[in-house]
């Protein structure tokens, strides 16, 4: 486990608790599989809002270790599609940026288990970020933000 | 005053959902179609330890739970049901010491799908929601699964 992503986890308790590790090698996120996530005892199936929140949370940590944030992201929003069920195994995240300006960033991540092609669920957010330290001084591109200003 | 039978659903409810009980999620109410349900305040819930907040995740996990709740009253708790999508707006940090209290509503029911809406408070005030939200899901899920799950199963 990375030095960062320990200091992520102390900022981010809940991913402790839900149990949640980072492959910084590979650039993914890991939930292993134990018996108090599942949902649905009967097939058995992880919680949904556990597969949700391992994604959501998995974007957040994301945005600290590699965009550059001290503070935790605020999230504004999170949207869920679920693909099939979460079965009683280990699941992964990956994460992409796909906007980041100087206040929200975007977020979209997949979940999946045995076979990456087959996501279990994909996911988008949006975050808002902690303004950069050096504020002053960059604050005239502010007008390059201005479609995520409108959803903030 | 719930019925009987949502009575049964409320107490058999930690047993059947194991995330629940793990998580401490309590049904405080369940009746043809809406469920109240509570989030009781823990330090390891926590998702910003410097600001002193509670995870939005912990909210889509009440939130997700009170739809299934709601979901099953007003369909009867036999016929299975999956989720299909889920969204969450978070309007106000929800802030550590307090606890979250969800309610659920389902606002439609057709032959295969069902349409819920919902928010989370905390405090007394549920019009100062911490997170509103919203999600269909698939009726009789085991009888009749979406193209996309036969397909990848």
């Amino acid at each position: 486990m990375s030095a960062e992503f320990r200091q992520a986890l102390e900022q981010v308790p809940y991913a402790r608790f839900l149990g949640i590790d980072y492959d910084a090698t590979l650039r993914l996120f890991l939930l292993p599989f134990a018996e108090p996530l599942v949902g649905n005892a009967r097939l058995p199936a992880l919680h949904g809002g556990v597969v949700g929140g391992f994604m959501e949370t998995a974007a957040i940590i994301w945005l600290l270790l590699h965009e550059d944030q001290r503070r935790v992201p605020k999230p504004i929003d999170f949207s869920i599609d679920y693909l099939r069920s979460a079965r009683a195994r280990d699941s992964y995240a990956a994460c992409e940026v796909l906007r980041q300006g100087r206040r929200i960033a975007q977020v979209s991540v997949r979940c999946w288990q045995g076979d990456a092609a087959r996501p279990v669920a994909v996911a988008r957010a949006h975050f808002m970020l902690d303004a950069p330290a050096a504020a002053g001084a960059g604050d005239g591109a502010g007008v390059s933000d201005g479609a995520a200003g409108a959803g903030a | 005053m719930p019925h009987s039978a949502d009575r049964a659903l409320a107490e058999g409810f930690a047993r059947a959902i194991p995330h629940s009980a793990a998580i401490g999620q309590e049904v405080l109410s369940v009746c043809d179609g809406e469920a109240r349900m509570r989030q009781p305040y823990r330090v390891e819930l926590l998702g910003d330890a410097e600001r002193g907040l509670i995870h939005t995740a912990v909210q889509i996990t009440l939130v997700d739970s009170a739809f299934g709740v709601a979901v099953f009253s007003a369909l009867g708790a036999q016929e299975s049901i999956a989720t299909l999508d889920l969204r969450v707006d978070y309007h106000r940090p929800a802030v550590a010491g307090a606890d979250l209290f969800a309610l659920a509503q389902v606002e439609r029911v057709t032959r295969q799908v069902v349409f819920v809406s919902g928010r989370v408070w905390q405090g007394e005030d549920p019009d100062k929601a911490t997170a509103v939200a919203r999600a269909s899901f698939m009726r009789a899920a085991n009888a009749q699964r979406p193209v996309a799950r036969e397909a990848g199963e």
